[in-house]
């Protein structure tokens, strides 16, 4: 009986899990051609080549902004804009919150396009929080599935995806039944949005 | 820093005539050794700017720049520093930023540094780290431009405090 209770536990938990976990210290390294910020905001500009690299994502962008994280500010944001493309880890088993074995998209790797993505590490106490909002023709396709919406958000710590005007589309089969099948174009940027610079 | 370079250029205005008769005087003797010889005019060890907050924080270092060699260049208004350092400071007079380039062109009066070549910025905090090469940094308003190969690394995530 109390092997059962036990079992029951740890399943109630990992269907709980949610974005908050206790997580170790995340490394971010982004790379591009040209840097300018100021070291007095910590807001800084990146163009040319830009790539993300995140334990949880590949980015690569046209240019990004961040905001560093600092003691009065500890939130991590990375806005990555034009011809955004990333790719996110998946991982069969366990994920970063524990759940092992968990089913659905977190067991996937996705390939994302967009115009736009927002990076927010928000680390509260001991736990942080990881999302990734993407907007502008985001589409996610991953090797079953394809998932539109307007923003798609994109949760690194449970590896979900969630958002307005979702949709998603299974190999053909729309979930949840629709009226007519989606067929999601190429992401094609049509953003307008001028470099600072 | 006009007081550092005000006596950079002094040490070139007065010294040098003076030292030139005292190699002079050596020279005759015949008892000069190959460090005397050395012009101190090339060069300045120690280098050392400092800029202070405006009031109300006119006694706290906003930042300082410090070099393990200093040359003066033709044309009066650029030093070459070597080893530089520049180190920012927050009005509670901790560090925030260091920023660090084997060599350094500083223009006093514009209030520039700049180098084509290797540099890396770190927060004093840790969390942050940027390199990259060539580089222009304005004093004024504290702004930064990495010109090339630019590579940033973000630590961020929960803070671990240690229990008492």
């Amino acid at each position: 009986m109390k092997r059962f209770c036990l079992i029951l536990m740890l399943a109630v938990g990992r269907l709980t899990g949610s974005a908050q976990t206790h997580a170790p210290e995340v490394l971010t390294v982004i790379h591009s051609d040209s840097f300018a910020g100021s070291l007095l905001s910590h807001h800084t500009l990146y163009t040319g080549h830009v790539r993300v690299d995140h334990p949880g994502m590949k980015l690569t962008c046209e240019w990004a902004t961040t905001d560093s994280p600092t003691t009065n500010s500890p939130d991590t944001i990375i806005v990555a804009r034009t011809n955004v493309v990333i790719d996110l880890a998946g991982k069969t088993g366990t994920n970063t919150n524990g759940a092992a074995g968990m089913t659905g998209v977190g067991n996937q790797s996705w390939h994302v396009t967009s115009d736009q993505a927002v990076y927010t590490n928000h680390p509260a106490g001991t736990v942080t929080n990881e999302t990734l909002t993407i907007s502008g023709h985001a589409i996610a396709k991953s090797e079953k599935e394809t998932i539109t919406g307007e923003p798609l958000i994109y949760d690194l710590v449970t590896k979900q995806f969630s958002g307005s005007n979702y949709e998603m589309v299974v190999s053909g089969a729309a979930l949840p039944p629709a009226p007519q099948a989606k067929t999601n174009a190429a992401a094609v940027n049509t953003n307008a949005v001028s470099n600072p610079h | 820093m006009g007081i550092v370079r005000h006596t950079l250029y002094g040490i070139r205005r007065t010294a040098g005539p003076a030292l030139a008769a005292a190699c002079a005087l050596l020279w005759a003797a015949g008892a000069g050794r190959a460090e005397d010889r050395e012009n101190p005019v090339k060069q300045a060890s120690d280098y050392t700017s400092v800029e202070y907050f405006d009031p109300p924080h006119e006694l706290q270092i906003s930042s300082r720049i410090t070099g393990a060699e200093a040359i003066p260049l033709p044309g009066g208004h650029e030093t070459l520093v070597r080893q530089f350092k520049l180190e920012l400071f927050g009005t509670n007079g901790l560090p925030t930023y260091i920023v660090e380039a084997p060599n350094c062109r500083y223009d006093e009066m514009s209030g520039t540094a700049s180098s084509p070549g290797h540099l890396t910025v770190r927060s004093a905090d840790g969390k942050v780290t940027h390199e990259g090469d060539g580089f222009l940094w304005r004093q004024d308003d504290k702004f930064l431009t990495i010109s090339n190969h630019v590579h940033t690394v973000i630590k961020d995530g929960p803070e671990i405090k240690a229990k008492p």
